[in-house]
């Protein structure tokens, strides 16, 4: 029927009844196997990945009886041709050599197979390198994910020997130099004379060592979780066929920023230099201000994915040995994917991580890295980062600057009283204006009191709101000036500050009191040195109003004391926050007032180090003993 | 913990009553002499020091194991009971008097309710994390309190007159001895140090605390009760009921630096809030010893509980420092020589000499 009151009907129906768009599947990460979200639910032998997986072995192992067999037959298919020509001396010895290879290869593939057994990555990863240079391969480019995987090179060479052998350098494109590669293990490996009396693969591997190539950091491997270690970290890895051993070559030489001038540790006096991302050249920059033969440096790789290297450095006379066992302890047993920033690996191993206050001192500097290695503390430094970390760490040390000691005497502690006004400032100036607003107003002077009466007059908001939205601008402003460009950071700077702040003010929504107060909180803040102490005192800064608000300098107090209490509790790496005040121990004159350079006689008594004593009593000893004549006095 | 923890302890456990009514009280029993009585009280809380310090020297652990071996489980049980009356009756008055001061002197819209949980939640937050933690906290903010409480007797110097110590001789030296002796047991919170015991080094560590705490908390507090005396007069000083907060109330430098009593609650409000955490503390110690339990953090909230509940029960505040008289005119002079000598019998009976403890 199609008639008009059937198509009337089917139009009113149409705009009538809701009709949902073709659903089309949307993407969802799936969960693999090994997320299961409940424990206890039993994943079924037969399920389809598990059948999969049994499948993948059985052709793992298939596949490599298969080619063992193939070698086999190529090689009776030599000696067959070999036997019914003339045969000589050369031929035989070839022949008995690679069937001593095939035997040794046949011994070997009963671990192979076990270890296809369970082809996850950290199996392959542990197991060890195999005779054939064939197993191998197929081995790295299952790690590698080859030829997926592009950044790794694979450059098949023949070693020039007696009886030529196969090789493969492999290194990652990028990270090594590639001129070194060329001129340094390529041209003497390819080029080299064929040595006489090489009997063993042991032989010809120091033989390789010790007078063909030229590098000057190689040593021998035997694993293939030393092989990527080695790979991952710029060295390239020579195997050779027959050998169930690799030489790893030191060839690192991707490219990284120069060593710069401090960006957010600026000082006038002291040294001008900066980390990189480079490891080596940050501990480099550490031994060469600080000269100390046993400053050790030791390397834990973190991460168990980006095999990552972590410098710990110490001084081995000086440093308290059960800190340094604690720092290692605590660094090698972090168990996570990727630690690529000093601040992930601070998370990993402080003890509060919760807290905002940072428990480890983080630099640019490797002038204050050495003062601190030298008065017994522990530096980490994680491999692409231009930032130490440095422990066990007191907060006075977070109000020290570099230049502290750069200074005289009376200008070193002047500054460090000034951050120490500026801290307090910054923390309470805000929540002190209000409780004294509030409920405190006898305190204010009488002509004071009225000027800013007489401000406030058309603000509509109360007063703690004109702080709060004055503090979140010029939170607003600070976050928007690091985002964009340094150009453009000043301007937004001078814009944010005065022409909002003027506009604020002109539209009646703060009072030229607020604005002046939270200017001074804001200036307060910049005079603390340590970037992530002033973000945890920006915190507790909102906290402090909060309770200032609700019951005035009585709220205050407690915050205050709160804020004391938990710093008192807090511990970095066995030793308490509040150090050396504290508890009570001797500081050397570093704390508050900075002594003169002579008479810091001994090192902070609690990092309790090996050896307390930096100087003598008397360190200046020309003052014991009379000024020698010069050449002009009689 | 070492002497500086220690003094803290028993400095911020002694002093906070010099914020109450404590001085016009003193002042109002020996006029013109009241400082002399609060020279003279640490001077005779010495005795049970000394006492304490001969039976530790025998006897090793803490008060309650040196009690349960002098004189078994039960007077060990008998001695922190009242111990623990002690402590938890002086959290409860100084809890009421500080919340009623606090309305007073700076919030007079707070109802007392509210103030005594402000004081309350911020004491057992202090105490849950612990006595060291107290201790290092009281050693910390020490200086600051102490700078305060002398800026207000500089400031005061411009109302300084000698001439209203007359009659010097107050009610006579007798009068003042004897008013020392009796209130001296104010200064019972030294007695912490020989509760807590191996928490501190050693005896040399509870003998300098229990001197230097006890020696500059009753230094500033004759100071400042003299410097009450002769800015007010003693009779002009019988009227003031908070001391502190009216010679804070007096300083006028010039005409933008007067009336800054409000800055000074900081000061008492913090020592306050430790002085009551202390007490909780001591309290919840003291019965997880006796129960020999690990710690003491599930009794906090249910002793706070308790004390809230009987700081509110006197129904002004003139009851609460009569209260707060008698109960240290009996309770806890009775418990702070009673016990020393109580256990000084029993070593002397035991006749024990064992080698001094050390937790070093």
């Amino acid at each position: 029927m199609d008639n008009s009151f059937v198509r009337i009907y089917q139009f009113i129906k149409n705009i009538l009844i809701f009709k949902p768009a073709p659903e089309i599947k949307p993407f969802v990460l799936e969960e693999t196997v090994r997320e299961k979200p409940d424990a206890n639910t039993k994943q079924p032998d037969n399920s389809p990945d598990i059948v999969q997986q049994e499948l993948k072995d059985h052709y793992y192992e298939f596949n490599t009886m298969l080619r063992q067999a193939r070698r086999l037959a190529a090689l009776m298919e030599k000696a067959q041709a070999s036997l019914t020509s003339n045969i000589d001396q050369k031929t035989t010895s070839m022949l008995q050599s690679e069937l001593e290879r095939l035997e040794k290869q046949q011994q070997e593939l009963a671990p192979i197979l076990l270890s296809y057994d369970n082809q996850d990555r950290e199996t392959v990863g542990e197991s060890s390198l195999r005779s054939s240079l064939a197993e191998n391969m197929l081995i790295v480019n299952r790690i590698y994910q080859l030829p997926l995987n592009k950044d790794l090179v694979v450059r098949e060479i023949t070693l020039p020997l007696t009886e030529p052998v196969p090789a493969v350098l492999l290194f990652m494109d990028g990270m090594v130099d590639s001129k070194l590669i060329n001129l340094s293990i390529l041209q003497p490996l390819l080029l080299m004379s064929p040595p006489e009396d090489i009997k063993t693969s042991q032989a010809l591997v120091s033989h390789l060592m010790r007078e063909i190539l030229p590098a000057n950091q190689l040593i021998r491997g035997s694993s293939f979780s030393e092989l990527q270690n080695g790979i991952n970290s710029g060295d390239s890895v020579l195997m050779i066929d027959g050998i169930n051993e690799m030489l790893i070559i030191g060839s690192r030489g991707w490219e990284h920023r120069a060593v710069g001038k401090p960006t957010i540790e600026q000082t006038i006096r002291g040294s001008q230099m900066a980390f990189s991302e480079d490891l080596r050249v940050n501990t480099a920059l550490i031994r060469a201000t600080l000269r100390a033969s046993d400053l050790v440096t030791e390397m834990i790789k973190v991460g168990e994915r980006s095999r990552v290297n972590c410098a710990i450095m110490y001084i081995k006379s000086i440093a308290n040995t059960s800190l340094v066992a604690e720092v290692k302890r605590r660094v090698e047993s972090i168990k996570t994917d990727l630690v690529d920033d000093v601040g992930i690996l601070e998370q990993f191993i402080v003890n509060h991580p919760s807290l905002p206050f940072p428990q480890t001192l983080s630099t640019e500097r490797p002038d204050r890295v050495s003062v601190h290695l030298a008065e017994g503390r522990v530096a980490l430094l994680l491999e692409g980062n231009p930032f130490a970390l440095v422990v066990p760490v007191s907060m006075f040390s977070l109000l020290h600057s570099a230049e502290d000691f750069s200074l005289k005497e009376p200008a070193g502690t002047f500054m460090r009283i000034l951050r120490v006004i500026g801290a307090i400032l910054s923390t309470m100036l805000p929540a002190f204006y209000i409780a004294i607003s509030y409920f405190h107003q006898e305190a204010l002077p009488t002509d004071l009191i009225l000027t800013v009466l007489a401000d406030r007059t058309n603000v509509p908001f109360p007063a703690y709101i004109e702080v709060l939205i004055m503090e979140l601008s010029f939170e607003l402003i600070r976050e928007a000036s690091l985002r964009v460009p340094n150009i453009l950071g000043t301007t937004i700077g001078i814009v944010g500050a005065i022409i909002l702040g003027q506009a604020a003010v002109a539209a009646n929504i703060v009072s030229p009191i607020i604005v002046v107060i939270i200017a001074i909180t804001g200036l307060a803040s910049f005079t603390i040195p340590e970037y992530r102490f002033a973000f945890s005192i920006r915190l507790i800064r909102f906290g402090m109003l909060i309770l200032a608000t609700a019951a005035g300098l009585l709220g205050l107090s407690s915050g205050v004391l709160l804020l004391i209490a938990i710093l008192t509790d807090m511990k970095s790496f066995g030793v308490p926050y509040l150090s050396p005040i504290a508890p009570k121990s001797m500081a050397g004159l570093d704390v508050l007032v900075r002594g003169v350079a002579y008479r810091q006689e001994k090192r902070p008594d609690f990092l309790n180090t090996q050896d307390s004593t930096r100087q003598p009593h008397i360190s200046r000893r020309w003052t014991l003993s009379n000024a020698v004549k010069g050449d002009d006095e009689p | 913990m070492g002497i500086s923890e220690g003094l803290a302890l028993v400095f911020l456990s002694t002093f906070p009553r010099i914020f109450l009514t404590r001085p016009a009280q003193v002042i109002e029993a020996n006029a013109g002499l009241a400082w002399f009585a609060v020279i003279v009280s640490p001077f005779a809380i010495l005795l049970p020091i000394l006492l304490l310090l001969y039976v530790f020297r025998r006897v090793e652990g803490d008060l309650y194991a040196v009690t349960r071996e002098l004189i078994g489980k039960w007077g060990a049980w008998a001695v922190s009971l009242v111990l623990i009356m002690m402590f938890l009756s002086d959290a409860a008055i100084l809890l009421r008097l500080f919340a009623e001061n606090t309305l007073l002197t700076a919030l007079p819209f707070m109802p007392l309710e509210t103030a005594i949980a402000w004081y309350v939640f911020n004491a057992v937050i202090l105490c849950y994390f612990g006595i060291e933690c107290i201790a290092r906290t009281s050693y910390f903010l020490l200086p600051l309190g102490t700078a305060g409480l002398f800026l207000v007797l500089v400031g005061l110097i411009p109302f300084y007159d000698l001439n209203l110590l007359g009659p010097w001789q107050g009610r006579g030296f007798g009068q003042a001895l004897i008013t020392g002796v009796t209130w001296s047991s104010i200064n019972y919170g030294v007695i912490l140090l020989f509760v807590l015991g191996p928490a501190f080094q050693n005896l040399r560590t509870i003998k300098w605390a229990a001197l230097f705490g006890l020696g500059g908390s009753s230094l500033l507090k004759a100071l400042s009760t003299f410097a009450f005396t002769i800015v007010f007069g003693a009779k002009i000083a019988l009227e003031k009921n908070l001391p502190f907060y009216e010679m804070a109330r007096t300083i006028y430098i010039n005409r933008y630096i007067q009336r800054i009593d409000a800055l000074f609650i900081v000061v008492w409000v913090i020592a306050g809030v430790i002085s009551i955490a202390i007490n909780f503390y001591m309290a919840g110690y003291l019965i997880a010893r006796m129960l020999n339990l690990s710690t003491y953090r599930p009794f906090i909230v249910s002793l706070s509980l308790l004390v809230v509940g009987a700081s509110l029960l006197p129904g002004e505040i003139i009851t609460v420092i009569l209260l707060d008289v008698k109960l240290f005119s009996t309770l806890h002079i009775a418990g702070l020589y009673g016990i020393p000598l109580l256990l000084f019998g029993a070593t002397i009976v035991k006749g024990r000499r064992k080698k001094p403890w050390t937790n070093g």
